[in-house]
């Protein structure tokens, strides 16, 4: 027992138990708040991360949840993002321990994010949204304390990116003219669910120029040809953002039109891949005309409709490593 | 003002028992398993030690296989067939 909560703060510092930022200290009941908003107990078991050999507890998480700043009923988001991240295609040792430095990007699809208030909006990766910066941080700090990420020991990152405290945000369902990616995914629109990627920082492309959909695509092909997953084929998160939206939607551009068109014009060549020390080997006459996909097909770009409505930027997020090491999975979000 | 409950919201790792098989007096004779995680470089690494096992310490053969990938455990399958097949085995991390 402490004296007082500055002191609380103090002792979940003084033991390395947070991201650096002060945690609200959980008490019992607000640590029962939040297992009773997802329906479980304390000892359920979320997920096993076989290659540290942790069980992932209810009671663990929702600990570091109330520690994150989060509200009660944002935990079954954190729940199925945790499952998700245990799952075997997400590989979780790989991407967490990797110098590579990703963090989980995570999409939240369907109706609770409207009602959790999750940011698909302006300033999408930016602070102001309670949702979208602790269940991100949420996630963190479970990874964390719970499943050995600590940066310097298991969480080997050489740079790492700001989207190591929360990298949550939801998709613009309401105004999008496509089907939101869990839809895509095979689940039902009222279905709520979360999507997991291990992945680099995003960048955004700048096109105020063009009023087609090929001519925004263009400049999007161009920033990613040579991007962070060059030569590695790492899947990628499309950010469409708002003006950009409303000229593919004038256009009845498809979600898969931009696959196809982002697939068909991001190759590189491997003589190119070679020169610039991505791939290894010396070049050879053939290599000029070997292509190589940047991803490993078309549906390897996550497109996603999101962003603020004014301004005439997109982004891509590169995924870390190669879809061979890991992928994203998307897993349902319960709610009892 | 109420005294607070600290909450520790650390988990440790479930103890594993691995037992290493006896370290083998000398390397004449023995079979080497080499596992390459798939990093640049770790197969070349890898067959070189093995040539120099070979060469300079009398090793019998040596079988190389590969990782799925470097992020993930060895498969089960090459786990079988190198203890089958192996006396002992190196594993590495190119790059």
């Amino acid at each position: 027992m402490v004296e007082d909560l500055q002191e609380a703060i103090e002792i979940y510092f003084a033991r390395g138990w947070t991201d650096g930022l002060p945690v609200v200290p959980p008490t019992e009941a607000s640590i029962r708040a939040m297992l009773d908003a997802a329906g479980l107990e304390p000892e359920q078991e979320i997920t096993f991360i076989q290659e540290r050999q942790v069980s992932v507890t209810a009671g663990k998480v929702a600990i570091n949840a109330v520690m994150a700043g989060c509200k009660p009923e944002y935990m079954p988001v954190i729940v199925s993002a945790l499952e998700a991240m245990g799952d075997p295609r997400f590989s979780y040792h790989g991407p967490t321990t990797s110098t590579g430095g990703s963090a989980v990007f995570m999409l939240v699809n369907g109706p609770i994010a409207r009602e959790l208030d999750i940011n698909y909006g302006d300033n999408l990766f930016g602070p102001g949204w309670r949702a979208n910066a602790t269940i991100g941080r949420a996630v963190r700090l479970v990874m964390r304390n719970v499943m050995g990420t600590l940066p310097g020991k298991l969480d080997r990152s050489t740079l790492g990116h700001g989207g190591k405290y929360s990298f949550c945000i939801a998709e613009n369902e309401e105004e999008s003219p496509w089907p939101p990616v869990h839809v895509e995914r095979g689940f039902r629109p009222e279905q709520s669910t979360v999507t997991v990627l291990a992945a680099l920082a995003p960048h955004q492309f700048y096109n105020q120029l063009s009023h087609t959909a090929e001519g925004i695509l263009t400049t999007a092909c161009a920033h990613m040809r040579i991007s962070a997953g060059a030569g590695r084929q790492p899947q990628y998160v499309l950010i469409i953002s708002g003006e950009h939206m409303q000229v593919m939607m004038k256009e009845g551009y498809a979600k898969e039109d931009i696959r196809r068109f982002c697939f068909e014009h991001t190759p590189t060549s491997d003589a190119e891949l070679k020169r610039i020390h991505v791939i290894p080997g010396e070049v050879s006459p053939e290599d000029e005309a070997r292509m190589r996909p940047l991803v490993t097909a078309p549906e390897d770009f996550i497109v996603v409709a999101a962003g603020g409505a004014a301004g005439a930027f997109s982004a891509y997020i590169p995924g870390w490593g190669s879809k061979r090491a890991t992928e994203s999975v998307t897993k349902e979000i319960r709610r009892p | 003002m109420d005294k607070f409950q600290v909450f520790d919201p650390t988990t440790t790792s479930k103890e594993q028992a691995i037992t290493f098989v006896p370290r083998p007096v000398s390397l004449r004779n023995l079979r080497i398993g080499l596992v390459e995680n798939t990093k640049f470089n770790a197969d070349k690494l890898l067959l070189k030690i093995a040539a120099i096992l070979e060469q300079e310490y009398g090793a019998q053969s040596h079988m190389i296989r590969s990782k799925r990938n470097a992020g993930v455990p060895t498969d089960e399958k090459v786990i079988r067939e190198i203890a089958d097949n192996c006396d002992v085995v190196i594993a590495g991390v190119g790059d």
